[in-house]
This record gives C-alpha cells, structure tokens and sequence, in this order.
C-alpha cells in the first residue's frame, strides 16, 4: 500500500496486513463481472494449459469452496471460477498459491491504459505427445512464464499482452491473433526454433498479426520476449486505452522498424527465415491421436464452452490417472486431453467416457465450437453457451450424417469483444440486440468465411441482427447450401469467398426444408 | 491509536492495486476505525470504487461518498 497522508492519524494493525496483501498482489487478482450473481472471478493461469490430475482435484476443491461447484476452461487455457466473494480472496489465493498456480492481474478494470500484464501464454496442449510436431516448446515456454510471474515491473504495460509459444504444426495456439507468437519451425539448414508474427488481436477492430521472416534459436525466446515487452512498456501508447493494445503500436511501427529494432536489440540472435513455415489447416487436436511415444494415445474430450464442475473434475482426474498419465491439458478451443492412454484400452475408456456425457464419435465440430461466459461478464445479452448448444443441436437434428463432412469453427461471442474469436471462425456470431414486433430481444450479428488455420483470414459479417430464436435455421440454411453447391473438396470459407455478402445472406434466408437431402 | 476520536480524516491511498485489494484495505481500516471517525480512501481501480462504497454502507457506515479528484483517480469518504 501507499504511504498514508502525513496529515492523517495512522492506523496501526494495517502495516501488518500490508505485508500480507503485498506478498499476493504482484500474483493474485480477482477480476470484474456482472451476471449471474457474480461480482469476481479468478482466472486460474495454467502455463501451456497442462496441470496434474492432483491440480486438477486441488482446482476442483477450490470451485466447490469458492465457486458453488463450477468451472470454466477458457480459450487462453486458463480455469476461471465465478461468484468469488471478495472477503474470502485472500483465501482462495492462500489454496492457489499451494496449488501452484497464480491468476490474470485484471487491470483491464482500470479506465485508463496502464496495469496491463502478460496474460497466460497459450502453447501446444499435445506439446510432447503430438507425433507431428516440430518440437516440443513447452519448456520455453514454462521458462518464459515464470520470468514474468510476480514482477512488478512488468505490470503496468498500457494493456494486457498475449502471446504464444508452440512446436506445433497445426494452428491449435492461433498464432495470427497473439501479440507476439513464437512459432516453432525448422530452417533451411536442419535447425529447429521459431519464427515469430507479431501485431495480431482481435476484438472490435481485428487485426492478424504480420509474419517476421525470422529465426531464433530456442533459447533466445526469453530475451525476445523481454525485449518486446519492455519496448511495449515503455513506448507503447498509452493515450486512449480504447487504442493501447500492442497491436495499434506495431501497425504504427510497421514490419520493417519492428524487425530492425529487434535485429539492433538482440543483434546475430536474430537471423533470416528462409522457408515457409508448413501448417497444417487444422486447429484443434480433434478426437484420437496417437502420440510420438509407442503404444500411446491421447484423446481430446470436447467440452462446449469449457464448462466444468466440480464432480466432473474429480471424475477426469480419477479416470486420467486410470488409464493414462496422472495429468490433463486443456485447449484454446476449450477441450481438455487425457494424455498417456494405452491405445489397447480406448474402448473400455470410450465407454466410461460415454457415461459422463462425452462421445468421441460425431462433427468435428464439436471440438472446434466456442463459446464466451457472457452471461457472467454482463456485456452479453444472453447465455451464448446455452444458445450455442441449442444451435448445435438443431443442426444435428435436421442434417444428421451430413455434418460429419463439415469442417468448420463455430464461435459464439456475447459482444464485439470477441472473446469466442467468432470475427476468425467459419461461423462467427456476435450478441446484439434486435427489435422485434416493437420489443427489444436478444439477437446475433452473423459472421462467415473466417479462418483461423492455413491462410487465416477476417470474416464477412453477412448479416446484422438475427433474433437468437432465428440464428439456428439460418445457419442451417448457410451449411446446406455449402453441402449442396460446394465443388470438389472446396472449404467452407473457399465457399464462402466464392460469393458475394448478399449471396450469402440470401442462402441464409432460404426456406431450406427441402434443401437438406 | 488514540484513545480519542480523531476530527481528521484517516487517509489511506491503495492507487495502483486492483481488485479486491482496495477492498481489503478498506475492510480492515474500517475495524480500526471508531464510530463517526472518518475514512478517505485513494483509488484508481474503477470497479473497487462501487465495491467499497457498496461494502461500507452494507457494513452500516453512515455516510459514504465518492469524488473524482484527478485523472483516474478518485476518493471516497466514509463516516463509520
């Protein structure tokens, strides 16, 4: 705390509970909400998103004691609890602080642009397992995590700082939208380290991140990150908090200056890329994988929104310690992996898993759906969860089979902020509201043809103000006009660049009834 | 602490900490405090300026207020 007013009386007993307070606050925060009951939330870091199942039951006892029972996995890899009373914080971050795990600052609640801080680095949750990956990152990217936990001086960037650090082939960390993105990749000359993009975000005014057409050794992505972060902080913009995310300073700075200022800063450590980095179009690590390791496989269990509860915690733990390794990893696309299963033991685990509510067969989609908490942070202007899994599960009903030759992401964001990232997914849907017979009801703006794999690129939005009630069967209209018209193996965002906004949106309106077979 | 009531305020300046933090200064202050001493809290962190004036008058303080006194920066004023 600061000093007290050299005027005031001094309130003894308070210099003691300082210490207390400043040995979590460098750590610890509860962030800011509106809904459903909730004032605070913790937004539990998990560093690459991998925890033990120990963890996993610790984190499950906290959602019990601290957060009636529930827990959400978000796209950053983190655990987020709700309904936090702000009297028992210091509790729930003694139990964090066992545990092993700090939380996001949460300075966004702060009207100006300061107390920004590096948020949960996203990597590859098959880090180590994956069979096609280029290398496994995770340990530079855990080293890199505890570099900036708990520093002071690396907690008032003008905003929040996200990045990521993968090995991975596939786009599963989504490293276009990263304010800075190590991306693992092997050189002309055999070595292996990273390129990186920088200048990627989303929200209201979306920008993909530009590719640097660099290399760096492994060990370098520390002193990398520092100088960018450093370079952020002291010269980022800090006038408009609406304009100070990192994105707005490297589109000023440009690709060119940016590079050369890293060159100068870092000098022979940052050298010329001279290949393509090679990604894979795929996202997330949908379903059954066999790992690099023999015998092994990993499954990737698709939870819609990340929603979690405490039972259901207790019950991953118990089986993952079963039939696998004694940990889970959880994705940006908010599912969580059971590593180390003996591949000759995936029926038996099909069936417990079944029993708890999840089946492995089905639309990848299932794996590659998002959904924000907007009925907690109150900006929403309904349950997007709740909506989406209703969508979903309108589509199975009328299209049956034929959404298992879909491709495609589906995200569901309560309000431009895009914290689903529906402004790069296949199907985007943003929160508004629409007038209806002269009342106000909740609706979605309708985005299509983002893509967040290969040659990502910004969705179209098609149309403004869908009723909620009717999101469901425009899309239904949308899908089967793509199954019915697409050529050859063409994607759904290719189908989607094929036509012009008003094409789209006439598919969209279409009595499809007839359309579906 | 004395054992008389103080005329002036008791001031404590918690800018730069965010959620609960403020909060938690507040609560504990406030337990130090007698009845009708008065408390002014320095804050940046937009939300704790609803939650402490929401926890004072939940705690039965009986007056609290809220000013802006610069940029990004507020005071609140509670008689407990």
């Amino acid at each position: 705390m600061n000093h007290e007013s050299d005027e005031a009386p001094s309130l003894s007993m308070l210099s003691e509970y300082t210490d207390e307070i400043e040995r979590f606050a460098d750590r610890y925060a509860l962030g800011y909400e509106r809904g459903e009951g909730s004032n605070q939330f913790l937004r539990v870091k998990i560093p690459n998103g991998i925890l033990s199942t120990k963890q996993l039951r610790d984190l499950a006892e906290m959602a019990q004691t601290y957060g009636r029972g529930y827990a959400e996995i978000t796209t950053r890899q983190d655990i987020q609890l709700h309904w936090i009373d702000a009297e028992k914080a210091l509790e729930a971050f003694r139990d964090l602080e066992r545990v092993g795990f700090t939380t996001d600052k949460c300075g966004q609640a702060y009207p100006g642009a300061r107390y920004g801080d590096v948020r949960n680095i996203v990597g590859c949750p098959a880090a180590g397992i994956d069979r096609d990956e280029i290398f496994d990152a995770s340990p530079i990217l855990m080293k890199v995590t505890e570099f900036f936990v708990g520093k002071r001086t690396y907690q008032d960037l003008p905003r929040k700082f996200k990045m990521s650090i993968s090995g991975c082939k596939r786009n599963c960390t989504l490293p276009h939208i990263q304010d800075l993105a190590f991306i693992g990749v092997k050189n002309y000359d055999g070595r292996i380290g990273f390129t990186l993009s920088a200048g990627g975000g989303i929200g209201a005014e979306p920008k993909l991140a530009e590719p640097l057409d660099i290399f760096i050794e492994p060990e370098d992505a520390l002193e990398v990150t520092r100088t960018v972060v450093e370079l952020y902080r002291d010269y980022g913009p800090r006038i408009y908090k609406a304009k100070a995310r990192f994105k707005y300073m490297f589109e000023s700075w440009g690709r060119t200056k940016f590079t050369a200022y890293l060159k100068e800063r870092l000098g022979g450590r940052i050298e010329d890329l001279k290949v393509e980095p090679n990604f894979l179009e795929g996202v997330e690590h949908v379903g059954v994988n066999r790992q690099k390791q023999d015998g092994k496989i990993y499954v990737t269990l698709p939870i819609l929104g990340g929603i979690l509860s405490t039972a259901l915690m207790l019950s991953l733990a118990e089986i993952a310690e079963r039939y696998g390794w004694p940990e889970v990893r959880l994705t940006c696309f908010q599912n969580l992996i059971l590593p180390g299963i003996n591949d000759n033991e995936l029926l038996q685990l099909k069936k417990e898993l079944k029993v708890l509510g999840f089946d492995l067969e089905g639309p990848s989609y299932k794996w590659t759906t998002v959904a924000c908490p907007a009925n907690f942070c109150g900006k929403g202007v309904e349950n997007t969860k709740t909506r989406t899994l209703e969508i979903m599960k309108y589509l199975e009903s009328k299209m049956g089979d034929r959404l298992h030759d879909l491709r495609l992401t589906l995200s569901t964001s309560g309000c431009p902020n895009s914290c689903a990232r529906h402004v790069i997914a296949d199907v985007g849907l943003q929160g508004t509201v629409v007038r209806r017979d002269g009342e106000t009801v909740p609706g979605y703006n309708i985005y299509l043809g983002g893509g967040p794999a290969g040659n990502p690129s910004i969705g179209r939005i098609v149309k403004v103000g869908v009723a909620a009630e009717q999101v469901k069967d425009y899309l239904l209209n949308i899908l089967s006009a793509y199954l019915n018209r697409r050529v050859g193996c063409e994607s759904f965002r290719d189908f989607c660049r094929r036509y012009s906004i008003e094409e789209l949106d006439s598919m969209g309106l279409q009595i499809v009834e007839g359309e579906v077979n | 602490m004395s054992s008389e009531i103080s005329s002036k305020p008791h001031v404590i300046d918690v800018r730069g900490y965010s959620c609960p933090y403020p909060q938690y200064f507040t609560m504990r202050a406030l337990r130090t405090l007698r009845e009708d001493e008065v408390l002014e809290i320095l804050l940046d962190n937009l939300p704790s300026l609803e939650i402490v004036q929401d926890y004072a008058r939940k705690h039965g303080c009986k007056s609290v207020s809220a000013e802006k006194i610069g940029d990004n920066v507020w005071k609140i004023t509670i008689r407990k």
